[in-house]
């Protein structure tokens, strides 16, 4: 039966980028408030897998909602990272030019910047080009200089987001996935598997599922399709090769395949983007990856993506049938908000999408009235590797475990991987330690640090070993004890 | 607070570290600091429950804890001072260590040499950029060797082996005992990677297929491996293999992070640190030995080779190591693959020196020659040498005491597939 004392002003479903900033703008309010999220994590999919390009939106199309909601929300990028404590790089862009049909496609993406209101968007000279990006391909011939392109980290974004609105009152039920919309008196039931919610507004912000979600509701007003992109990640010791996201002239069918410092000094190469069919496929290809290294050696030849690649991945964008974003109450339902059909730049748009949610939700009758003893502040845990010498000493002596470094190449200690366990959202799995605090995103992957990491994890949530898995249910890392049947001890499995 | 009452700092308390600490102490060093990184002394050692340690250090058949544990009763017998739960995170190019632990936190050191025995590394399913799902069920055998041997749990039941590096080869072995089925272990090479005795021991002996000229290509299963694409290379075919673990053993790497940080010039060719005939790198006082300078197959040749490193860091500490008079590179020549050191002193003090080598294939009837420009200096016969099993040659000073041109390694032999 459906518990009715769980009652909120505003339910968010999809803990992605943009339901969880919808989640941390709404939590500045008096509002009572919940986020479901099917996954084991927050940012657990196209969230944790995409470029990390806090975009200017010199290049979207003029006059659309995108376009509007990221050149909105770039210029607050500073402020919001600031107060979340997400890293931030203001790098800017480079968009080479290999070609005259590629300068002369220049003018036209320079005209459309100054139309989106990108005003700082600039030509560059052969020479300017070469002399902030020495190792470009010598067939370099002009550039746009993009100064506003930003790298950050959409999962420590996401998290980062939703652990705000934690701290501020907001619930967060992971693998809640919802089964069942119903329209009621004054606002609507959400049935998931293990509970109903009832809430007063709900906000579909379910990415690659807001289809499916829309349709619980018969509103079939748009369809999801999945484009995927794949990416390879590239060694620190590369890393210095470029200092700017290189950006390719695109074609009438791509946007290009890119190159991109990320915050933590390695390379990203990607994405490819190619339209499937199903929404659960994030495998890589071994003719996408090629794609991938032939497009970016183009751009920067000394690359050598097979040789000095670490990982790589794939995630799959939110392509919507209509063409655009889908922001606005459904037709059928008006007490359900749809955030939904954002394809590529959620991340870039969600402070702009978030607050016109809000606007759209006092539209409808909600009072925002500000949250009283509203914490702006998410503090971040506090990394050892980023630590200088006298606040690395004062770490350690706060809690000696910040002295015991769990993973070597990436330089995390067990301080930092036990406050990830016990945060506002709780890292239970090693893909979630992983996108927090980075063991396993290195050099060795976590073949060092893995079992140590799995271990810490037991120990923490008082599990077996074999009750802890890489991303959830039925990935767990080992499945039984050795020689289960000879022992006399009890079995956990 | 910098710590400088240190002769030597020996990073890293597995087969060469143990070893490299007892050279030092030794040779007379008062302080050496033996630093690690874990609980217990004894590196990757601890998790080889498996025997073949010993055979040449100790003339005995041990197990690696066995091996660690001769070790460690003769370092308990020094004066040598161990710190466990201390990770070495950097060395500054005036040599001060940057050290985290446990107890005493962030610390300076600044010894007065440094020994870097710090290991390697697995290749790992991103550096073969092997496509397909992300699914848990992939492991490299060091990891899978941990889990199993140190946590004692089993991380699948149906198991396929990529690459026959010895971790693999042991591991199908271990994993069969535990009651899992290993299917087969595919490797690209047309000979397996990994020492002869461990194919036949550990495959032939319990029916496990070595498949040669084959790889994995395709990785299949969400949130849990299901199945692997093997391709076989020659005939272009390919094949699902349904497996819940898929275990890499295909190549280990110097762990050369700490070299780079202190600056000291690598060998593209080994991973790990250029040396001369004293194990000492680029950087006047930081030695290098072990897995860590180039991957050994055999533990004792780790341990053999650190204890001579270890004496060498302490004359250095004790200013009692003689100034280098002159330096002739070493290069790998023709049929081989690298050499160490890269780089000996003709006229130094007088005593053997040892050179580590790997043939580029399996060969017989071998003569391995060592040449100065396009002289030949000296020549061995070999019966049979393949790239699994590393060759140690022992030559004389006096052999290339005259010499100024660089040296240079070879090896030739007909070729056939182990």
């Amino acid at each position: 039966m459906a518990d009715m004392a769980n009652d909120y002003d505003v339910l968010v479903i999809g803990g992605g980028v943009v339901g969880a900033a919808i989640l941390w703008e709404l939590a500045k309010y008096d509002l009572r408030l919940a986020l479901l999220e099917k996954r084991s994590d927050v940012a657990d999919a196209t969230s944790k897998a995409n470029s990390g390009i806090a975009h200017t939106g010199f290049d979207s199309k003029p006059g659309t909602l995108e376009s509007a909601s990221i050149v909105a929300s770039n210029p607050r990028w500073d402020e919001i990272c600031n107060v979340l404590e997400v890293p931030l790089q203001r790098c800017g862009a480079i968009m080479v030019a290999l070609s005259d049909d590629d300068l002369h496609s220049l003018e036209g993406i320079l005209a459309e910047a100054h139309a989106n209101g990108v005003h700082d968007v600039r030509r560059l000279t052969v020479d300017e080009v070469r002399a902030l990006e020495p190792n470009l391909n010598p067939a370099t011939c002009g550039g746009l200089l993009v100064p506003r392109e930003s790298f950050t980290s959409s999962a420590l974004l996401t998290i980062a987001y939703a652990e705000s609105a934690v701290l501020n009152g907001a619930e967060v039920f992971l693998q809640h996935s919802v089964t069942a919309l119903q329209p009621v008196e004054g606002g609507m039931l959400v049935t998931t598997p293990q509970r109903t919610f009832r809430a007063r507004w709900v906000i579909n912000a379910a990415g690659l599922a807001s289809d499916a979600i829309a349709a619980l509701v018969g509103d079939d007003s748009f369809a999801i399709t999945p484009r995927k992109g794949e990416f390879f990640v590239l060694d620190k010791s590369v890393g210095p090769l470029v200092r700017h996201i290189i950006l390719p002239v695109p074609t009438p069918i791509s946007k290009g395949i890119l190159v991109a410092p990320t915050v933590e000094g390695n390379l990203i190469l990607g994405p490819t983007a190619d339209d499937i069919q199903d929404k659960t496929d994030t495998r890589t290809t071994a003719d996408g990856m090629k794609r991938v290294a032939e497009a970016t050696r183009k751009l920067v030849p000394a690359l050598d993506p097979y040789r000095t690649t670490i990982t790589q991945y794939a995630g799959l964008r939110a392509v919507c049938s209509t063409g655009h974003w889908e922001v606005h109450p459904s037709e059928r339902c008006p007490r359900l908000i749809h955030a939904a059909g954002i394809r590529s730049t959620g991340l870039s748009g969600s402070p702009e999408i978030a607050r016109r949610v809000g606007e759209m939700l006092a539209e409808g009758g909600l009072a925002l009235r500000p949250r009283p003893g509203y914490q702006p502040r998410r503090p971040a845990i506090r990394l050892i590797r980023e630590a200088t010498p006298a606040e690395a000493e004062e770490l350690c002596r706060h809690d000696p475990r910040y002295g015991h470094l769990v993973c070597r190449c990436e330089q995390v200690s067990e301080a930092e991987i036990v406050q990830a366990i016990h945060a506002p959202i709780p890292a239970t799995t090693l893909d979630g330690i992983k996108r927090r605090l980075r063991p396993g995103a290195g050099r060795c992957q976590g073949g060092f640090c893995g079992p140590r990491v799995l271990e810490i994890l037991a120990r923490e949530l008082g599990r077996d070993l074999s009750g802890i898995a890489k991303s959830g249910p039925g990935a767990e890392i080992v499945t039984q004890r050795n020689k289960a049947a000879w022992t006399s001890k009890p079995q956990d499995n | 607070m910098i710590r400088d009452d240190i002769d030597v700092a020996v990073i890293g308390a597995g087969p060469g570290g143990l070893a490299a600490a007892l050279g030092a102490w030794e040779r007379g060093a008062k302080h050496v600091l033996l630093l690690d990184r874990e609980e217990e002394p004894g590196g990757i050692l601890k998790q080889c429950i498996h025997n073949g340690f010993g055979l040449q250090y100790f003339d005995t058949d041990l197990t690696g804890p066995e091996y660690a544990d001769r070790f460690w009763r003769q370092v308990m017998a020094t004066g040598i001072d161990y710190q466990p739960r201390s990770m070495v995170t950097a060395i500054s190019a005036d040599g001060a260590l940057t050290c985290f632990n446990a107890s005493a936190g962030r610390q300076q050191l600044k010894p007065k040499a440094t020994v870097l025995t710090n290991g390697c590394r697995e290749r790992t399913r991103g550096n073969l950029a092997i496509p397909g799902a992300r699914p848990a069920g992939i492991l490299t055998a060091g990891t899978a060797q941990r889990l199993v041997n140190i946590n004692g749990y089993l991380p699948g039941r149906r198991v396929v082996v990529l690459g026959s590096g010895d971790i693999g080869l042991i591991m199908a072995r271990r994993l069969t005992l535990e009651g899992a089925e290993v299917l087969r272990v595919a490797e690209i090479l047309p000979y397996a990677a990994g020492l002869p005795r461990n194919v036949v021991q550990c495959l032939h002996d319990y029916d496990i297929p070595l498949q040669l000229r084959s790889t994995v290509t395709r990785i299949i299963g969400s949130p849990r491996l299901e199945a692997v694409e093997v391709t076989h290379l020659d005939s272009g075919q390919t094949e699902i293999v349904e497996c819940d673990l898929l275990m890499l053993a295909v190549g280990l790497i110097p762990e050369n992070e700490l070299a780079r940080s202190s600056g000291v010039t690598l060998d593209p060719l080994t991973g790990g640190p250029r040396v001369n005939d004293r194990f000492q790198t680029s950087q006047p006082g930081v030695y290098a030995a072990g897995n860590s300078l180039h991957v050994s197959d055999l533990a004792d040749w780790v341990s053999l080779e650190a204890h001579d490193v270890g004496k060498q860091a302490a004359a250095y500490a004790l200013g009692e190591q003689q100034e280098p008079v002159a330096a002739l590179d070493v290069l790998p020549g023709d049929g081989v693959r690298y050499a160490v050191p890269q780089q000996v002193d003709p006229r130094g003090e007088p005593g053997p020196v040892t050179f580590s080598c790997r043939v580029r294939e399996p060969m017989r009837d071998v003569e391995l020659g060592l040449w100065s420009g396009e002289r030949r200096l000296l020549r061995r016969r070999e019966r049979v040498l393949v790239p699994g099993e590393m060759v140690k040659w022992t030559v004389q000073r006096e052999v290339f005491a005259q010499e100024t041109a660089p040296l240079r390694l070879t090896a030739a032999g007909e070729p056939f597939c182990a």
